[in-house]
């Protein structure tokens, strides 16, 4: 494991490489701070950039990005009040408090601190547990793949907030979308309405920038309609690292339990730092000695959501890496990036793109370690940045996802594909139909179908075999599990519900 | 009426989704007789589409008992149809986009729809600068072409621009 960390540290640490990166980090940070842009969205528009570079500069500018813009969300947490993204949710309960004392430096110097540090513990997790999944997986024949990706389905199905039923068609639609183009295996064109373009099926990409990029412009000019309240940027001086080595010792319980409980979730396939960073900020609540001062600005909370949502990246690509299975939104884009660039993700990968594989993990580390330094360097540019007024800059991302869906197959089709996408999750948030689910049942989806199907060829047509080996008993029984327990955990909560209101 | 039964009406919108999905189905014949044939997972798609969405319905039916009207002042009522209004512009202005991105060509629909959606966006009340969007829009789109175009060889659709020789 030492030389292959040895090839990756080769690989990654070229001046042209670590250029890149320190754009993609830059970059990553901008649209992370900015409410309305995400560390999705800076994926989804550089993966036609990342292609045309060769594929250790290309992943590793995607991981650049992914790490700076979980990081950069705790900016605008902490001086706008408004999270950058939704894994900084979490970091405006403390962090504005913070700041509104007077203390943003200590809160931004916490908040930079920590991301470092969680995402540093989860690329050790990454490094080690990782390879170990991917030998497991490779034991996994296709009712096995089936099976994992059903739980992986059920799982985020049920995860999400809100009502089960929603979630679970949520990812159905999505998985149903997946049968739009050619048959796996037999090649029969299925709803393709004699389009010819629909041939080939909706391409990942476009799907997902149209989900969340379009759909963003949607609700902007919604919000739009409200005069703009424009959010007073909190001045602020950072001296040194912003805090004391005491308070520093204070924080190290908490940022274990946050950082395991970020690499946990990231590890589940399609929840990630948007649901992290809340449930570190709640057991740090639950666990401490003073729960009630949470919420008035001290650092406790701004260290649980921050290390969390950290440790999701690294948590978060360890399914990715050896099953093929992205663990959030973002990782499902680094799954098109490096599919795109003729590598795909799953156990084979460890064995025929090792170098691959392991320059994934220095770009981790050298990526989080940039992050650092530049958030520390250039805290007040990227404060200057947040001024940008939201209309220009919308317009300017959207030229940018026609440009990335036109830049995926070359043709006009997948531009036009962003649209309908958008319109479709513009009328998902409309309903209240969770939209992570989806984007899983997408991505998901063909797996399903084409590993069932091929197992199912093995054995004749049967399909008993899913439902008795033994992996797949264990993968199935844990998703019915779940479902059953999302279900409980409803009705009892309806039930409280109801008794609150009588 | 329509938000106290809008998860029953997305419910049974999607209930006959599903059917119809289904009845589809039946036209897909596999090439070469193989079972489960292609039509297999759009089945089950569609019958658990159906299961779903009628949990869905049945679950909207339920807290429709519980609905309490939301009070909304005057004000906050202009500001939503205003909303509406611009979510409607932007998808007409985005729908004009991608579909005239290639005839028009990258550079002349990105030009007019940067334009436009910039004054969508502008928040109610605030002075729309229209120079500052022209030239936004007209510098942003030109250095993108150059950066896509000429740097990364990402050939962007020329569009009408084909007739001055570009």
């Amino acid at each position: 494991m030492l030389d292959n960390l040895l090839i990756g540290f080769q690989n990654i640490l070229i001046p042209s490489t670590l250029l890149i990166m320190i754009g993609g980090v830059i970059l990553g940070i901008i649209f992370g701070a900015m409410p309305g842009l995400s560390a999705t969205m800076a994926v989804a528009l550089c993966l036609p950039l990342s292609y045309s570079l060769d594929i250790i500069p290309g992943v590793a500018l995607l991981i650049a990005l992914y790490i700076g813009g979980i990081s950069g969300g705790l900016i605008s947490a902490i001086l706008l009040k408004i999270p950058g993204t939704p894994s900084s949710v979490a970091t405006t309960f403390d962090g504005a408090p913070l700041a509104e004392k007077g203390e943003a430096g200590k809160a931004l110097g916490v908040g930079v601190f920590f991301s470092f540090l969680g995402t540093a513990f989860s690329f050790i997790a990454l490094v080690f547990i990782a390879p170990l999944l991917a030998d497991f997986a490779l034991m996994f024949g296709y009712f096995e793949y089936c099976a994992v990706a059903i739980f992986s389905l059920s799982l985020v199905a049920s995860l999400v907030e809100g009502s089960l039923w929603k979630g679970l068609a949520s990812a159905v639609i999505g998985f149903t979308l997946t049968m739009v183009g050619t048959a796996p295996i037999d090649g029969y064109p299925r709803f393709t309405f004699g389009i010819a373009a629909l041939g080939a099926g909706f391409d990942i990409l476009p799907a997902l920038i149209g989900f969340f990029a379009v759909t963003e412009i949607f609700e902007a000019a919604s919000s739009a309609a409200h005069p703009e309240v424009k959010g007073k940027i909190v001045d602020f001086k950072i001296k040194g690292l912003g805090f004391t080595g005491a308070e520093f010792k204070s924080q190290i319980p908490n940022m274990i339990r946050s950082t395991l409980i970020g690499i946990g979730i990231g590890i589940l396939p399609g929840i990630g730092g948007g649901t992290s960073n809340l449930l570190a900020y709640a057991t740090a609540k639950n666990q401490s000695k003073y729960p009630e001062k949470f919420g008035t600005g001290i650092i406790d909370g701004v260290v649980a959501s921050e290390t969390a949502n950290n440790a999701t990246i690294g948590g978060a690509l360890i399914p990715l890496l050896s099953l093929g299975i992205p663990g959030d939104t973002t990782t499902a884009m680094l799954l098109g990036g490096l599919t795109l660039q003729g590598v795909a993700p799953g156990p084979l990968l460890f064995a025929e793109h090792g170098d691959v594989v392991y320059s994934i993990f220095v770009a981790v580390l050298v990526a989080d370690i940039m992050m650092l330094i530049l958030e520390f360097v250039g805290m007040r540019l990227f404060v200057r940045v947040l001024q940008v007024p939201k209309n220009i800059l919308l317009s300017c991302v959207m030229a940018l996802c026609a440009i990335g869906a036109f830049g995926v197959n070359n043709r006009s089709f997948d531009v036009i594909t962003i649209f309908f996408f958008g319109l479709m999750g513009y009328a998902f948030n409309k309903v209240k139909i969770p939209t992570t689910p989806f984007i899983l049942g997408f991505v998901l989806g063909s797996m399903v179908e084409t590993n069932l199907r091929r197992g199912m060829m093995m054995t004749m047509g049967d399909v008993t075999p899913l439902f008795t080996k033994p992996i797949c008993v264990v993968f199935l029984l844990l998703a019915v599990f779940s479902i059953i327990r999302a279900t409980i955990v409803r009705v009892r909560q309806t039930k409280r519900e109801r008794a609150g209101m009588q | 009426m329509l938000k106290k039964y809008r998860d029953v009406i997305c419910g049974v919108v999607l209930m006959i989704v599903a059917v119809i999905l289904f009845i589809s189905t039946f036209s897909i014949r596999s090439l070469l007789g193989m079972n489960p044939g292609p039509e297999f997972m759009p089945q089950v798609a569609s019958v658990l589409l159906f299961i779903v969405s009628a949990g869905i319905a049945i679950e909207g039916y339920g807290h429709s008992k519980y609905y309490t009207e939301e009070e909304v002042d005057d004000e906050e009522k202009k500001y939503r149809s205003a909303g509406r209004r611009k979510v409607l512009y932007s998808v007409i202005l985005i729908g004009f986009y991608v579909f005239a991105f290639d005839f028009l060509g990258f550079v002349i629909s990105t030009i007019i729809y940067e334009f436009c959606q910039m004054i969508i966006l502008t928040p109610v009340g605030q002075k729309k600068n229209y120079l500052l969007f022209a030239a936004v829009s007209i510098i942003s789109t030109v250095f993108f072409y150059i950066v896509f175009n000429y740097v990364l060889y990402l050939m962007l659709p020329v569009g009408l621009l084909r007739f001055i020789g570009l």
